[in-house]
């Protein structure tokens, strides 16, 4: 109950205020430039497909996307606490009838909500943008946008929680805004910088299981190990695989009255027309089957045989391809579920800190 | 008894806050809660709602045990909390609110019908001279707007118990009268007020009981002419005498000291007017200037202070 009354207080201020209609602005236009660069590259002629999109929305979001959302969820949290204390209002609170936790919960969730709103005003100006320059709005394209917002708003809400860490842990709040920043620095550039040096210097060298492992994949590895504290590493890691390799086995066979060669059309043989030997024209088989199969690995790239037999061609052709498939946000979370799991305890662990401190805390 | 205290004790870092401090408030009582910045009534006050926590001793409030061995029962204090109203010290409301919007928060909070809420409001915005400013932001009032607004909060959801920090600091002569009336009203009305103050012309004319508190302990507690009169007691009376020629006081029952020849500082604990009148003619001389200090409150507590 007393939460509920921290919420919706903590909320109508925070919609009462100018600082929420500056976040407001902030996010709506978080997207903006990246419409933009989405409109020249329609004009340059590039096919907008889900992929290109997520892709590169992606690589805005965390690049300066989340700085911003960083800078104001930490400044968001940093004040929370210690500014009600030098205020007073925090007495006038604490003396009606309800509980310390009730009233941070309340007032987190209230914070929590805030961020959400701003949030969505800065999807539904996406999906404006979208519209604008004709992107259609597909299914997978608007469940992926929704994913990385939560993502995103997860994210928040662990910058959240350790901006209240810092306000409960600091008395003045132009101190605890201070250190925000340099928590921010910190774990948006030094530690994740020293991290992505260390994967690449180590990734040459080191295998796991006999398999060699790739410097991005050393990178998630470490980042997941070590920067299990840093949400902007685990979203990061959470967004890194959204294409799937598959490996896909064709079999050919197919029955000729000539022989041929086989013509590799995009990489695969599956045009099944098959060349006539020493002309340019296509030779349709007089019957051809093909077979594909999904495989775990592929060992070899293609291999081909023919028999001749009473006057006919007998051709088998095995392929055996990786292919990227685009799968989506929601794949790369289910890749990453630790990461995900990461995001949500870490958030628990800074808040329940917080909330630890601030049931101790003398609110002079 | 509305509160009783007992021999609470709280440490800052090393400043000995609170030192064994016990008081008791009756139901129905105004009882003024005095001492010198520093003496520990804002720690006492704060104890009693929780906001600092005692090292030791313990807090009934209504019958509820609020703070047990140094203690604080959260779950008793969130049900004793819902019958008090209190003033804070040094605090601001919310900014981004109306007087109106405020006193609306703090009834949701205490689940007051919105009803009451309003008209109680309105009431009480109207005797603290908020009524016209009651649409516009708290950010942009003055102290003494503020320090009304604090007040109208503490009594918007009708409490039983009324603890009020320092409720006076900010006012015009004006508003300390009002705050006056309200509070005996409050009174009449069955409330028990719990008032902390460190002027004692604040306390003088409404208070029933007075504690003082100095370095953390109570040092006197009672009804306020018993205090009077046992600092009177105590030798209150100051006599500034002069007269045309020197007087001899033979062993004098009073303090007496000789400024010159014709001229005595007098201490006594009664009006000796008369006893001087007499001497003074006994010894053939005549009184050129009598001046008599009877001691305002405020000294009685200075000296109750260095007493100390």
């Amino acid at each position: 109950m007393g939460t509920l009354w921290g919420l919706l207080l903590e909320l109508r201020g925070s919609l009462r205020t100018k600082k929420f209609w500056a976040i407001v602005v902030i996010l709506a236009i978080l997207y903006v430039p990246w419409i933009y660069i989405l409109k020249r590259m329609a004009v340059g002629g590039e096919v907008l497909n889900q992929k290109v999109i997520i892709s590169g929305l992606l690589s805005f979001a965390e690049g300066s996307g989340i700085i911003m959302l960083s800078i104001l969820a930490l400044l968001l949290g940093a004040s929370a606490i210690n500014s009600e204390i030098e205020k007073g209002t925090l007495k006038i609170v604490m003396s009606q009838p309800l509980r310390r936790i009730e009233y941070l919960l309340g007032k987190f969730l209230a914070h929590t909500v805030t961020i959400g709103i701003a949030l969505g005003f800065s999807v539904l100006f996406l999906f404006v943008g979208f519209l604008y320059i004709g992107v259609p709005l597909s299914k997978g394209l608007v469940g992926d946008v929704l994913l990385l917002t939560i993502l995103l708003l997860l994210t928040m809400v662990q910058l959240l929680a350790i901006g209240y860490l810092l306000s409960t842990l600091i008395r003045s709040p132009g101190t605890s805004l201070g250190l925000s920043l340099l928590v921010f620095f910190l774990i948006i550039f030094v530690i994740p910088g020293l991290v992505t040096f260390f994967a690449f210097t180590h990734s040459s060298s080191s295998s796991t299981n006999g398999k060699l492992v790739g410097p991005s994949q050393l990178e998630n590895e470490y980042r997941t190990k070590y920067l299990f504290f840093d949400p902007i590493a685990q979203i990061k890691v959470t967004t890194s695989d959204m294409t799937k390799t598959i490996y896909v086995q064709k079999r050919i066979t197919a029955v000729f009255n000539q022989s041929v060669s086989p013509v590799y059309v995009n990489g695969s043989v599956m045009g099944i027309p098959l060349k006539g030997e020493g002309t340019q024209h296509l030779v349709k088989p007089l019957n051809a089957k093909v077979l594909v199969k999904k495989v775990h690995y592929c060992s070899y790239s293609g291999e081909s045989s023919s028999t001749y037999r009473n006057g006919l061609y007998f051709y088998n052709i095995t392929e055996c391809m990786p292919e990227e498939i685009y799968e989506g946000l929601l794949y790369s979370i289910s890749v990453h579920k630790i990461n995900v799991a990461l995001l949500f305890a870490m958030t628990l662990i800074y808040f329940g800190a917080a909330v630890l401190l601030f049931q101790r805390k003398e609110l002079r | 008894m509305m509160i009783r205290i007992e021999r609470l004790t709280k440490t800052y870092k090393d400043v000995r806050a609170l030192d064994n401090l016990t008081l008791t408030v009756e139901r129905g009582s105004i009882y003024g809660f005095l001492g010198p910045n520093g003496a520990g009534k804002s720690t006492t006050i704060m104890s009693i709602l929780g906001l600092v926590y005692p090292n030791s001793g313990s807090i009934v409030v209504r019958d509820v045990q609020v703070i047990s061995n140094g203690k604080l029962l959260e779950g008793n204090l969130v049900e004793v909390k819902k019958f008090i109203g209190y003033m804070p010290e040094n605090a601001t409301l919310w900014d981004y609110l109306t007087p109106i919007q405020t006193l609306e928060e703090i009834g949701k909070a205490h689940k007051t019908p919105k009803e009451e809420v309003l008209s109680r409001g309105r009431e009480i915005l109207q005797r603290l001279d908020l009524w016209n400013v009651k649409n516009k932001k708290v950010g942009k009032f003055s102290k003494g707007m503020k320090q009304k607004l604090l007040l109208a909060q503490a009594l918007v959801h009708d409490p039983e118990l009324l603890i009020l920090d320092e409720p006076m600091t900010g006012l015009d002569p004006a508003g300390i009268a009002t705050f006056k009336d309200i509070i005996k009203e409050e009174q009449k009305r069955g409330k028990t007020i719990f008032f902390s103050s460190h002027i004692l012309a604040h306390v003088e004319e409404v208070c029933d009981t007075v504690g003082v508190v100095v370095g953390g302990r109570l040092v006197k507690e009672g009804r306020i002419e018993d205090i009077k009169e046992e600092f009177l007691r105590k030798g209150g009376f100051v006599i500034f005498l002069e007269t045309n020629k020197p007087i001899n006081f033979e062993n004098p029952p009073w303090d007496v000291k000789k400024v010159d020849e014709k001229r005595y500082v007098i201490r006594a604990t009664t009006d000796i007017r008369e006893d001087l009148n007499d001497i003074v003619w006994s010894q053939g001389a005549k009184i050129l200037q009598l001046k008599v200090r009877v001691p305002s409150l405020e000294e009685i507590f200075l000296k109750m202070v260095k007493d100390e």
